[in-house]
């Protein structure tokens, strides 16, 4: 491997202006002139050169796409050099006013303290020209890139070996020498802490602009997309009071979303491999986050892998399991109008887990008492009762937390989830033995056979477990469902008035339609359904009565 | 504060004007006047004579509010309202120097008044917040003419957690006496002023009416031509110092921690015009030791205006600048109306010099003079002004200084501004390097570098070549401010 230096190219003039722009901004950066100077320093000639250095590579350690470390050895002995000006104050007294008032007392104009200098506090300013040249530098550099981290260049020695100061003030040999030993322990510092600092720090700004906005602008596109696709979906539910969803119309929506959502993920891993600090990126997520929360806007981006706070009481964080499969943010419940046992079952297969850990987690690892658990086996013309294991998967079942208070007291609550999951379907087959010891509703289907299901997911209250809002995660209200539930088997009010819910979202709020109603019940039992169904944005009411025989 | 200090100033009859810093004070006030900074409400309030409170709130950097206290034991009788105190009291202005004689009398009125209080004290105290910053001042009269003045402040932001400043002042009619240290890089400065001509003027131009008098009295004689001979030399001599001041004043410097020196020295000469009373001020500065000299001249052009120039010159860089400043007082409703009233009820009528002496020119030419002058002194500061607009403009650093003060209700406003590089001026790129004094060539510089980047090779001209690519710097505001105040 060779380089090939084409030194001439320096001399252009739009690089030396260049420079010098560059030059000109870092002299005369800092907001604070110190008092000595009068004027801006003004880079005034600027020359790289008719000879090149020497560049020798030594070593490379380690080279990737995404990084390089590299050991080299610079040699120049050039014709380079650089005049400034600039003007010095020569008055001590003005020196001595503008640094109490500019650093002591902060410009504030209130503070009068000082004595009235202004007849001695004049300007006095010598103009004085520097001129640096004869530049020798030889150097062993070490330098290290990453694409997470920059660019790291370290010199191994001391690489100034000569520098020529001329100034104007080369008459007086005090001043000369005084000068000459200050800008040779000055670029001794330049090269040793501020060049690889000003490196450091300008790669870093180079490759956080080169990475983070190809992730923002995906980011960008996809949460697009779920916006439109969330108005689509919305306006299509409200407009059809009576859901008769349609199936298709759902389906693309679904589709819709996962394309959305299929963008590749980032994770802070792929941004800052090593460090924990939050990349633009990952703050435009936050504040996404933080910003769904401050709008009335119904629907609320859903953010994969993240569990609004409202979320979080039904779910520890760290079991994340679940909240992989259930999008709890929406509380989109995978029960599609594509009813899929199988994907049910490995659903409620999680929901069982999740339970499971939740409750060893509160009653502690070591109890032995098992969780008391309900278990509706379908299908069957009598329903059972009975503990599972807690691994055991069942299939086609539905498993309920049955943990009431009093069989929890002593447990933290917080971990507890009560969920009252209703399948609502009509006519209703309610089983026989369920009901009897819980206050929980449960109403499960019948049959295999496809419908569409309104998921009602409501959480009763506990103790002080506080209720979590809804308006974080889901629409609010949109509808109001208040159904009175009659099953003349068990006498049973299944919707009493605190069953008053908000409902998930009008895309999935559907009546059941005709054609999807399950077969009638094997059993004598007698349910009607009487559901009033207000809609918060078409002021329209849907009245249903259904009746199981 | 700064009013009521002054109003304990002039009631205790210490002038301050006679120190040497206000020597330069006539151009000063026109030129070099503080602006505004930021957005600024206070409320004062004298709630005894002895005492006045202050409340402040600024946007200074961040916002702060400040709270003071003021503490006099002798009552201040002379402190006004917002509501009511005259624009030209509250605000620094062109002052009218006064001819020593004059000066003389009022001593002598005010040391009548203010024997029962020998030694008048101050105590003023500023509390800055956030940051907790204590500004003191203490003032302490010793005798008639010795004043010992301590201000400090307080803050941990500050070298030694603070800085003290003592002044320990003689203030006689002729002459005034500074000694100052300010513990900050141990700076110790002494300061001198001397007034030349005579005070007691009046005095003997009174003893020699007096001996006309009796000359007219006594027989004819000879001697009586010799003595009038004498004494139209005498008058035209006394002329000279009529209704002037010439001062003459220095000040030394030396900062012991710093090591750094600091020298001037001042002459002032003030007179009125003879038929219209208005002053004018001649200063010249001299600072040896940089080389710098400061002429200036002002001059109070009417009732409503009084301009001023300044041109400063340094003989080593050869560095010179010409500053213009005028302030202009707006009355609201009909002046000569109010002119008119105010001499009807001026005190001066009455005392009008009855020409007896008719034979006498010289007297009649002299009470005619001291008529204009002190009626157009009288009427300035009593007729109630409601706006003042200072400007000023220095050729040199390119910038126009704007100070609109008035009164708004019973508020007293003051609103500021600077812009900077007022002038648009067209120069050269290598000009402006080669000459001495560029203020302007940081900002023709920048403004070069940055047509560079969007247009390489027309910048590679301007800079490579110096042809006569020049551009133009453009005005920007250096600095606002608005403060709002009301005292009661």
């Amino acid at each position: 491997m060779s380089f090939n230096i084409t030194w001439d190219s320096f001399e252009k003039d739009s690089l030396k202006s260049w420079c010098k722009q560059i030059l000109h901004d870092s002299l005369n950066n800092s907001n604070k002139r110190p008092s000595i100077l009068a004027s801006n320093i003004i880079i005034q000639d600027l020359n790289f050169g008719k000879i090149s250095p020497n560049f020798e590579i030594l070593e490379i350690g380690d080279l990737a796409s995404d990084r390089f470390r590299g050991i080299f050895k610079i040699k120049y002995n050039g014709d380079a050099h650089i005049t400034l000006f600039t003007n010095i104050q020569a008055n001590p007294i003005n020196i001595y006013w503008k640094n109490t008032v500019n650093n002591l007392l902060n410009n504030n104009p209130e503070f009068n303290i000082l004595p009235e200098l202004g007849s001695i506090s004049q300007n006095l300013s010598i103009p004085v020209n520097l001129k640096l040249s004869k530049i020798k530098i030889s150097a062993i550099i070490v330098i290290v890139f990453s694409k997470s981290k920059g660019l790291t260049l370290v010199f191994k020695n001391d690489p100034l070996e000569n520098i020529e100061v001329s100034s104007t003030f080369d008459t007086v040999p005090a001043i000369r020498n005084f000068l000459q030993k200050q800008i040779e322990k000055k670029i001794r510092d330049l090269f040793r802490e501020i060049l690889p600092g000003v490196l450091y720090q300008y790669s870093q700004k180079y490759v956080a602009n080169q990475l983070h906005p190809q992730l923002l602008n995906q980011k960008r596109q996809s949460k697009f997309n779920n916006y439109n696709n969330n108005i689509a979906a919305t306006t299509t539910a409200t407009t059809n009071t009576i859901t008769i969803t349609n199936n298709n119309n759902n389906n693309e929506n679904e589709n819709d979303n996962e394309n959305g959502s299929e963008v590749k993920k980032i994770t802070i891993a792929d941004i800052n491999p090593d460090g924990p600090d939050l990349s633009p990126a990952n703050m435009l997520r936050l504040s996404t986050l933080s910003s769904s929360r401050q709008t009335l806007s119904l629907d609320v981006f859903k953010i994969d892998d993240f569990v609004q706070r409202s979320s979080i009481e039904f779910f520890n964080l760290y079991d994340n399991q679940l909240t992989q499969y259930l999008n709890i943010n929406s509380l989109n419940l995978p029960f599609s109008q594509d009813y899929d046992s199988n994907k049910i079952s490995k659903y409620l297969n999680n929901i069982s887990n999740f339970q499971i850990n939740n409750y060893k987690k509160s009653n502690g690892n070591n109890s032995n008492q098992k969780p008391r658990r309900r278990v509706i086996h379908i299908n069957k013309k009598k329903n059972k009762t009975k503990n599972k294991d807690k691994n055991k998967p069942i299939e086609n079942d539905i498993l309920i937390s049955n943990q009431n208070n009093q069989n929890n007291q002593n447990t933290n609550n917080n971990n507890i989830i009560n969920n009252n999951l209703n399948i609502h379907q009509e006519p209703k087959i309610q089983p026989n033995n369920t009901s009897n010891n819980t206050s929980n509703n449960t109403s499960i289907p019948e049959s295999k056979a496809p419908s569409p299901l309104a998921v009602f997911i409501q959480n009763s209250k506990q103790d002080d477990h506080p209720i979590p809002t809804y308006e974080e995660s889901t629409l609010i209200g949109s509808e109001i469902s208040s159904a009175y539930n009659y099953d003349t088997k068990s006498e049973r009010d299944y919707y009493d008035e605190k069953a008053l819910i908000k409902s998930p979202p009008p895309l999935y709020h559907s009546q059941p339609s005709r054609r999807n109603q399950s077969p009638p019940s094997r059993n004598n039992h007698r349910s009607f359904e009487i559901r009033i169904r207000p809609s918060l944005y078409t002021y329209s009411s849907v009245l249903s009565l259904s009746l199981g025989v | 504060m700064e009013y009521v200090t002054r109003c304990f100033d002039s009631s205790v009859a210490w002038d301050e004007d006679n120190l040497y810093p206000s020597i330069t004070s006539s151009s000063d006030v026109l030129i070099d006047f503080k602006l505004p900074q930021g957005l600024k409400f206070s409320i004062s309030s004298l709630s005894s004579p002895n005492f006045a409170n202050s409340l402040g709130l600024s946007n200074f950097n961040y916002i702060n509010g400040s709270l003071s206290y003021l503490y006099s034991s002798i009552d201040l009788h002379n402190v006004a309202s917002s509501k009511g105190v005259l624009l030209q009291d509250a605000i620094q202005n062109y002052k009218f120097i006064q001819p020593l004689h004059q000066l003389n009398k009022q001593l002598a009125d005010h040391t009548a008044s203010v024997a029962s209080n020998r030694n008048p004290m101050l105590l003023y105290g500023k509390l800055y917040f956030p940051g907790n910053i204590l500004e003191t001042l203490f003032i302490k009269k010793f005798s008639s003419n010795t004043k010992l003045l301590v201000k400090c402040l307080s803050s941990k932001n500050l070298k030694n957690n603070g800085i003290m400043t003592l002044y320990l002042q003689q203030n006689a009619l002729k002459y005034s006496r500074e000694l100052i240290y300010s513990t900050n890089e141990s700076l110790i400065g002494l300061r001198f002023l001397y007034n030349f001509g005579s005070t007691y003027f009046k005095d003997a131009n009174q003893k020699r009416i007096q001996k006309r008098i009796q000359n007219q009295n006594t027989a004819f004689n000879n001697s009586e031509l010799l003595i009038n001979e004498f004494n139209h030399l005498n008058d035209s001599h006394n002329k000279f110092y009529n209704h002037s001041k010439f001062s003459m004043g220095a000040e030394l410097w030396y900062g012991i921690l710093n090591m750094s020196p600091g020298l001037s020295s001042s002459l002032r000469y003030t007179t009125y015009s003879t038929y219209t009373g208005k002053p004018l001020t001649m200063t010249l500065t001299c600072n040896p030791i940089i080389g710098h000299l400061t002429s200036s001249y002002t001059v109070k052009t009417s009732l409503n205006s009084t301009f001023s120039s300044k041109f400063d010159f340094n003989v080593y860089s050869y560095e010179s600048n010409l500053s213009l400043g005028c302030e202009l007082w707006k009355y609201d409703g009909n002046i000569s109306n109010e002119v008119d009233k105010i001499l009807l009820n001026s005190p001066d009528k009455n005392s009008q010099p009855t020409y007896t002496n008719t034979f006498d020119s010289n007297n009649e030419y002299k009470s005619f003079t001291e008529r204009n002058i002190s009626n157009f002194k009288n009427v300035f500061s009593n007729l109630k002004f409601s706006q003042l607009l200072k400007l000023s403009t220095s050729l040199n650093d390119r910038n126009l200084n704007l100070l609109y003060e008035g009164k708004f209700k019973d508020f007293l406003f003051e609103f500021g501004i600077s812009i900077k590089n007022f002038i648009p001026c067209k120069s050269n790129y290598s000009n402006s390097l080669t000459s001495p004094v560029n203020n302007n060539v940081l900002t023709q510089a920048n403004i070069l570098l940055k047509s560079n980047t969007s247009d390489t090779t027309n910048t590679t001209n301007t800079i490579n070549t110096n042809t006569n690519n020049s551009a133009f710097t453009l005005p920007e505001i250096a600095q606002i401010g608005f403060h709002f105040q009301y005292s009661s």
